[in-house]
């Protein structure tokens, strides 16, 4: 029996920021860690299974967001502070759910706050909220190269394992191509 | 514009994206960037940034999907009921229950039973622990400084066991693996010497430093080597990612020495330091040193 290994908040966050095998040790981690919080969300909010499973999801993934960039820091456990995400994500989820059942929730195609920071003292000419998506019109070799560089944080040489590549140097290769690629459709 | 001038900018927007540049800073930075050229090729790098985030957040979104479904998550009445009555045990179950679930075997439903079945013995084991920690309490009172053993030993804890990134220094890695095997194992004196066998002027030793120096302290206060374990955790650099847990162990190992006004002295460094992850720990250690 795989015996349960626990982290501190803080080894949680080393973890995350550092990207490759010890982000998918410490998103596995928090996965199973506030499984606890669910009954009590979903018996206070009335909320239906689906909806549950994907206010649970998007609120981990926005903790990861804010640990991975450095919004979370610690000022509370983490616990609490993923409650306080899971209920407000749950809300919205709810609100989507009375509202239009068939609308797909939009909040994780959105800038983030940083992102959002970044284009403004970029003066970027843009007032938009959602993010002009170009990335699934990529190849699947490339789009894999990016992600597993650019959000997994892996390093090249896994990245080139993971893509089938000869080695580092292909892979590194590889992205600079895709981001560049990337780029150019965004600034079309 | 050359490619390299460009990757520069790249890596600062990066730090900021990671939250390693304050927003003054890169606001000063990017003030200095005349070249519209430029800021358009920064502005296409933000948004491809975020495009890559959101396909990597979809992504793990999906693997937490599958996840989900895997472990069959299961809510029953019984559940509720639990809630409804037990509200002030169930703040802290439930956050321990999810922290401690064991989800490769049993679904969640189960572990709500199991909850239930096992909060009334609880309760009675809490009552006859409290009455426990309350003669503890007053012996601890009554002794000299000297001996804290029966205090701090309650709050001493090995760390997670560790893995390092994998690399193509197989040999190190695998070492490594073993040494973690055997301290998760609570073979201290054979992890120690694996851990001691490792090359330590080597390239991914020295990228682990911190990570070792821990796990070889730890092992040593295990096996009562307070002082080795002493200087072993003062190699550990302060901006090293694993200070916090050295200045823990440090009080763990002058408290088992005996050598109180030092461990005073590493609470008071805790306490004092903002976000540490044993910050409450500390004040109530040094409280009741008082």
């Amino acid at each position: 029996m795989n015996q349960k290994i626990q982290y501190t908040d803080a080894q949680v966050m080393i973890l995350i920021r550092a990207g490759g095998l010890e982000f998918e040790e410490g998103s596995n981690y928090l996965f199973s860690s506030y499984l606890g919080f669910i009954p009590k969300v979903k018996s206070k909010l009335h909320l239906s299974e689906s909806s549950m499973k994907d206010a649970y999801s998007d609120a981990l993934i926005k903790l990861i967001r804010h640990i991975k960039q450095g919004t979370f820091r610690q000022e509370s456990k983490m616990s609490s502070y993923f409650y306080r995400i899971l209920y407000n994500t749950s809300v919205d989820v709810l609100r989507k759910e009375t509202t239009n059942k068939n609308m797909a929730t939009t909040e994780l195609h959105e800038y983030s706050a940083v992102e959002r920071d970044l284009l403004g003292i970029l003066e970027a000419n843009s007032e938009a909220e959602q993010v002009l998506l170009m990335i699934d019109k990529m190849g699947e070799t490339c789009k894999k190269i990016l992600i597993d560089w650019g959000y997994y944080g892996y390093k090249m040489e896994e990245v080139a394992e993971r893509a089938d590549l000869a080695n580092a140097k292909s892979a590194t290769s590889m992205k600079y191509k895709c981001l560049q690629k990337l780029r150019a459709m965004l600034s079309n | 514009m050359k490619h390299k001038d460009l990757d520069i900018h790249f890596e600062k927007l990066n730090a900021f994206l990671d939250g390693n540049e304050s927003y003054e800073a890169i606001v000063a930075y990017i003030h200095n960037i005349e070249d519209l050229f430029v800021k358009a090729q920064l502005i296409s790098y933000v948004n491809a940034k975020a495009n890559i985030r959101i396909a990597g957040e979809r992504d793990l979104k999906k693997k937490y999907n599958s996840l989900y479904n895997s472990k069959a998550v299961d809510y029953d009445e019984d559940s509720i009921k639990i809630e409804e009555k037990g509200d002030a045990v169930l703040g802290s179950a439930t956050e321990k229950e999810g922290k401690n679930a064991d989800t490769e075997s049993k679904d969640y439903g189960d572990k709500i039973k199991e909850i239930k079945k096992d909060i009334i013995p609880i309760r009675r084991i809490l009552s006859m622990a409290s009455v426990v920690i309350l003669m503890m309490g007053a012996l601890i009172v009554f002794k000299n400084y000297n001996d804290v053993k029966p205090l701090q030993t309650a709050y001493f804890e090995d760390p997670p066991i560790s893995m390092v990134r994998s690399t193509q220094d197989d040999l190190f890695n695998n070492e490594w693996e073993e040494a973690m095997t055997l301290f998760n194992h609570k073979e201290y004196g054979k992890s120690l010497s694996k851990i001691e066998k490792l090359d330590l002027n080597g390239p991914e030793s020295k990228k682990n430093m911190g990570k070792i120096s821990l796990y070889r302290a730890v092992c040593q206060i295990r096996l009562q080597e307070y002082r080795e374990a002493i200087s072993t955790l003062n190699t550990i650099e302060d901006t090293n990612p694993y200070h916090d847990q050295k200045l823990w162990y440090l009080v763990i190992s002058y408290a088992e020495k005996g050598d109180i006004p030092n461990a005073k002295k590493y609470l008071n460094q805790i306490i004092n330091s903002d976000f540490h992850y044993k910050k409450v720990q500390a004040q109530e250690i040094l409280k009741s040193l008082k």
